[in-house]
């Protein structure tokens, strides 16, 4: 079999595997599955990206009080498989939420698989030794480039020292399912992939997601920090060559990548789950898909105070679960369009209908 | 960070697994014939001309090989499940979830004891 062939025919299953899926997704349209329910804890933080998407200002914003969110996790067991379902904590930074390990041990004994993303900051042996308690199977911590460029991203002298010993305290505890760290890269940290992904080959952690910067949250204000096409490829081709050299480096969720680089920086295909997998209760009770969407009218499908969560993921989500490709003229006319149905929902432009970041052009090109 | 132990980006894995197969089917001497000397198995593009035939013409046991690993390795490649189709890395995978159910054995080689 010569090299080109086994080029064509890798192309090939890639091709026929995303035609499979494309059939799937329409299934899941008429028959979502929760397999992720988010919980914004709190909008408090103890930091200051300038990426957040949840534009948390250290405002004394808590999530529900916790006998709604227990009433919410008994209503979700009651009506959904929750053997499938895994319950993700987010903020903010979660561990400031006031009630969260009370919560967290009620949701553990309702049989919930549970995660977690935090800046690490606070997780110090004992609050490990508690998160483990608490049946916390995985957590994603933020680092974002080395530690002066992490401080300064975080507004926070001393919060990349901090994030690496809550990374140490939980690895020295150990026991957990997964621990992973995540990186947001952006045009000024890019240079120092390398030396990061060194920093990370020393640590015991389980996996690293590196992931560019999103033109969405507080990171709008911040156009020169964008990814610029070079810093994409030179991107996406590190995550290759890790994962051709066997090391658990992973891009995200987002983004059709193109034939050349689907499943090859990350483990599966491109399929956007808001609203057909996903769903997020907001720290005022407003219901959503993925909490990096903008948070506008047609998006919120409703709040916990006035529905159940279960009829509200239900009888509503409609916006998610049909293509966003159908609402924009390039996108329904685009090649693509089978694989990527309009991309992700988290970056499409609600007011002018259309897909703020498409990788056509600079990951590949159609005919 | 450890290894994950197999290539993760899914072309080189469906290289390895293509060489492995290559490899497998080399060393078993009665169907295929032993490799001929000096040539390495892990040059992809002349494997199907590793394969020295003994009964055969060569240019027949070369089709069969060949046809044979394209067929093995696309029917175990093609067993793509889209409900397993997950973005398991940020919260990890559910407890129950089994990578190697989601896994292809041809793309991550054959069993260790294959000789
Ligand atoms: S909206 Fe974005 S974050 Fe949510 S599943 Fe889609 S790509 Fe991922
Ligand atoms: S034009 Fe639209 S459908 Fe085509 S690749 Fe871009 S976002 Fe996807």
């Amino acid at each position: 079999m010569r090299k080109d062939s086994m080029e064509d025919s890798i192309r090939q299953f890639k091709a026929q595997h995303m035609d499979q899926l494309k059939e799937y997704r329409e299934q899941l349209f008429h028959a979502p599955q929760l397999r992720q329910l988010f919980f914004e804890l709190t909008l408090r933080c103890n930091e200051q990206c300038f990426h957040c998407g949840s534009r948390c200002t250290g405002r004394e914003i808590d999530g529900l009080p916790m006998e709604k969110y227990q009433e919410i996790l008994d209503e979700v067991k009651e009506n959904f498989d929750i053997s499938r379902v895994q319950l993700c904590v987010t903020g903010g930074e979660p561990l400031l939420y006031g009630d969260f390990f009370a919560l967290m041990n009620y949701a553990h004994k309702l049989g919930y698989r549970w995660g977690m993303t935090s800046n690490g900051t606070l997780i110090t042996r004992e609050v490990a030794h508690q998160l483990r308690e608490a049946g916390m199977g995985t957590i994603s911590i933020s680092i974002d480039g080395l530690e002066e460029t992490h401080d300064r991203f975080r507004n926070r002298k001393g919060a990349w020292r901090k994030a690496m010993e809550g990374i140490q305290n939980l690895i020295d505890e150990g026991g957990f399912h997964a621990i992973q760290v995540t990186s947001v890269m952006n045009h000024e940290n890019i240079s120092e992939l390398e030396e990061m992904y060194e920093m990370f080959l020393d640590m015991d952690i389980d996996s690293w997601r590196v992931i560019g910067l999103e033109p969405i949250g507080r990171a709008l204000e911040y156009p020169e920090r964008m990814l610029t096409k070079e810093d994409q490829l030179r991107l996406f081709s590190f995550i290759k060559e890790k994962r051709e050299d066997e090391m658990p480096v992973t891009y995200g969720c987002s983004h059709y990548l193109g034939l050349d680089w689907e499943r090859e920086v990350r483990d599966w295909y491109f399929l956007c789950n808001a609203g057909i997998y996903v769903a997020s209760i907001m720290a005022n009770g407003d219901v959503g898909a993925c909490l990096d969407i903008e948070r506008r009218e047609e998006t919120i499908q409703g709040n916990v105070y006035e529905d159940r969560f279960t009829d509200i993921w239900n009888d509503r989500f409609q916006i998610f679960r049909s293509r966003l490709s159908r609402r924009n003229a390039s996108c329904k006319m685009c090649p693509a369009e089978k694989w990527c149905s309009g991309g992700a929902f988290h970056s499409w432009d609600y007011d002018k209908n259309e897909q703020m970041i498409c990788m056509k052009d600079i990951l590949f090109s159609v005919t | 960070m450890k290894k994950a132990g197999r290539k993760l980006a899914f072309g080189a894995a469906v290289v390895t697994a293509a060489l492995n197969l290559t490899a497998c089917n080399n060393r078993n001497a009665a169907v295929y014939g032993p490799p001929e000397s000096g040539k390495p198995e892990t040059d992809l593009s002349t494997e199907a001309e590793s394969v020295k035939p003994e009964a055969e013409s060569g240019t027949q046991t070369e089709q069969r090989v060949e046809t044979e690993l394209i067929t093995e390795t696309e029917a175990a490649l093609t067993e793509f499940d889209p409900d397993d189709n997950l973005n398991n890395d940020v919260y990890g995978p559910p407890e129950d979830f089994e990578m190697k159910n989601n896994m292809i054995p041809a793309v991550y080689g054959p069993p260790e004891d294959m000789q």
